[in-house]
């Protein structure tokens, strides 16, 4: 009996905290949340993964040589027969493809992940969460 | 007897830091944490946010309380159950073949799918819960009043 009590006061004495977090903390609160999607990564998680990310731009080519971040190659589904040989020269097994595009309302850089997979053979990949604008502001 | 009983203590210690050190990593990037879960394909949505959200700190107040005489048992209980949902949790994402993460220290995994040594590993640590549940019973039985 006293260990169910004990039990029930232990899984209650959780809920405290979590639902404080649930309220404050940035990447749980607020209507506009958008949760992961699917092969879906945030800046944070990228970033620890350090030098074992070959990065994919999937914005326009204006746009890429204006700024990108340190490294990523330019990659659009348009040139998909001309540029996935020159990935999978860069890429070798254990390193992450993370794609970006411009921001959180694109969706350029979820669709050349998949077909990466998909078609490219290739698992280890995945798309940025708040894409440019999020490389961005956790640069600024 | 002794030497049995110090060992006891010293696992108990030893988990409750692993459980404590996993608890914090996973509440400070629960979105991470929340997409790995998904990644297993065995939640919805919600539930998949709902875990995110209470697992870290469940994780972290069993872990304390393993460390107190009173709450130890059923930090033990809920930590056992944790573990073993967990194992079948990573078995069955072997078995499906995906490509996950294992979510078990919040986001320091290295991206790779190591099923073999996370099955070991929370094997181990389950092991060690279940003996050192096992030895505080045991001296429970032959010292009712003693608080270890």
């Amino acid at each position: 009996m006293r260990l169910l009590r004990d039990t029930g006061v232990l899984l209650l004495a959780a809920a405290i905290p979590a639902l404080v977090a649930a309220w404050f903390h940035p990447e749980l609160r607020g209507s506009d949340r958008m949760p992961l999607r699917r092969y879906e990564i945030t800046v944070a998680t990228a970033l620890e993964w350090g030098s074992a990310v070959v990065w994919l731009d999937a914005r326009n080519f204006d746009r890429f040589t204006r700024q990108h971040v340190p490294g990523a190659m330019w990659f659009t589904v348009e040139d998909w027969e001309e540029r996935l040989p020159t990935l999978l020269e860069n890429w070798h097994s254990g390193m992450h493809i993370v794609v970006y595009c411009e921001g959180g309302g694109c969706d350029l850089s979820e669709q050349l992940a998949m077909r990466l997979r998909t078609e490219g053979g290739l698992s280890d990949v995945y798309f940025l969460h708040g894409g440019w604008d999020a490389w961005q502001a956790r640069h600024r | 007897m002794k030497a049995r009983s110090c060992l006891s203590v010293i696992a108990r210690i030893s988990i409750s830091g692993t459980f404590l050190f996993a608890g914090i990593q996973k509440a400070a990037h629960p979105a991470q944490l929340e997409s790995e879960i998904m990644r297993y394909r065995l939640v919805p949505e919600w539930l998949g946010w709902a875990s995110a959200t209470y697992l870290p700190y469940l994780e972290v107040i069993c872990g304390a309380a393993l460390l107190f005489s009173r709450t130890r048992r059923a930090a033990q209980l809920i930590l056992g159950a944790l573990l073993f949902t967990f194992l079948l949790a990573i078995a069955s994402a072997w078995i499906r073949g995906l490509d996950i993460n294992c979510g078990c220290f919040g986001s320091k995994n290295s991206g790779g799918s190591d099923y073999l040594w996370w099955l070991v590993r929370d094997s181990a640590l389950l092991l060690v819960l279940c003996l050192a549940n096992l030895e505080h019973a045991r001296h429970q039985t032959t010292n009712p009043t003693s608080n270890l």
